[in-house]
């Protein structure tokens, strides 16, 4: 008895083994912000990805995560000081290490052709970012002032933002993956109890997977 | 002679306690902007000042396919009164933001106080800050908008909106 749950376990463990396919590759994405108390503005992210698909590569569920140096620029709306007749805009450019872990499905098109579904949590983890403000006199001659050279250090952002992810696209040539996605911060961007701002972005990712 | 007084107005001169005669704010100073243009640098904080509205103080004025509303409200991230600006052109299936500039005149009256100014915001920024301290007003207050006019058309409006809660 003792011999035939060893065998069973052994076939289990190696028939899991096989159908799982772990594969990884590099990842680019151009991303826009577009959170509340903000502009929208361009940002990039690069980095490498992991997946793993546990039936096969065409079809069926799948894990991924990604490693991703991100850029992020946020502007504020433009304040108008009705005294001084100045225009004021402040400019927050951060850079961060994201990393989205995502599970989907894969829908089957065609030999060449999949769909692919996924959402999963974030965690992005505050680097470095300049914050300027640039003043606009009456006249039109504007002044760039920078303000902080750190925004996590200076504390006028949270280091540790969480947030989740959904994302749509395609996989084609069998190495090649294509997405669209949304990705939603659940904590405040700035520090403190002011403003409320929490991050919003479209993403728009490729990556090669060998 | 011992001038003794409270928040109410009454004072005690001698044996007797005198109070107003009339209840008006004790403060009627016309605050006007000075329309020379200031070139001066200023001190910037580290963060935008932000923006919260107060509740029913939004006035809205329609201009063909343009929409231009006012909302009163103050900044986050200081100690004023200020006016968010937006202006809407309606597209075929949404309304687009558009730049626009602004003028109107406030008036502001708190049982302390009572504030009159001409409002005038050029194209490009949306939130104008008024420069009026929140505790000098008071937490409530009443307001009265008069010629809100925008640059997308010539449509006048006014409003007045009574017991604005500070937020």
């Amino acid at each position: 008895m003792k011999k035939f749950l060893f065998i069973v376990i052994a076939l289990c463990c190696f028939s899991a083994a096989n159908a799982q396919i772990f594969r990884v590759g590099p990842t680019a994405e151009g991303s826009l912000n577009i959170s509340n108390e903000t502009k929208t503005k361009p940002g990039f992210a690069v980095g490498a990805k992991a997946e793993m698909d546990f039936n096969n590569m065409e079809r069926g569920w799948f894990i991924d995560a990604s490693v991703l140096f991100n850029n992020r620029n946020r502007q504020s709306e433009d304040y108008f000081n009705n005294e001084t007749k100045l225009t004021q805009h402040w400019t927050y450019s951060t850079y961060s290490l994201l990393i989205p872990v995502n599970m989907g499905y894969k829908f089957r098109l065609s030999d060449n052709l999949n769909i692919l579904a996924a959402v999963g949590p974030y965690v992005d983890l505050g680097l470095t970012g300049t914050d300027k403000v640039i003043t606009t006199d009456a006249g039109g001659h504007s002044a760039e002032t920078k303000v902080l050279s750190n925004v996590y250090g200076d504390k006028l952002f949270n280091r540790v933002n969480f947030g989740f992810d959904a994302k749509a696209g395609i996989e084609f040539a069998k190495h090649y993956q294509l997405f669209l996605s949304y990705s939603r911060g659940f904590t405040n961007l700035f520090k403190g109890d002011g403003i409320s701002a929490k991050a919003q972005d479209i993403h728009v990712r490729f990556s090669y997977m060998f | 002679m011992n001038l003794v007084g409270n928040a109410k107005g009454y004072v005690v001169i001698g044996n007797r306690l005198v109070g107003p005669q009339n209840d008006t704010p004790n403060f009627t100073g016309i605050y006007m902007v000075s329309d020379k243009s200031n070139t001066r640098a200023t001190v910037s904080g580290p963060i935008q000042p932000g923006f919260r509205s107060f509740s029913d103080t939004s006035l809205t004025i329609k201009n063909g396919k343009y929409k231009s509303t006012m909302t009163l409200g103050r900044i986050v991230n200081g100690n004023s009164f200020a006016i968010e600006f937006v202006t809407k052109k309606k597209q075929f299936l949404w309304a687009k933001k558009v730049s626009a500039s602004y003028v109107l005149n406030l008036d502001m009256s708190s049982s302390k106080f009572h504030h009159n100014n001409n409002v005038t915001c050029p194209s490009g920024p949306t939130i104008c800050i008024l420069n009026v301290p929140i505790d000098l007003v008071g937490n409530v207050f009443n307001a009265t908008v008069t010629n809100f006019k925008s640059s997308r058309g010539n449509t006048v409006g006014s409003a007045t909106f009574k017991n604005i809660q500070v937020k």
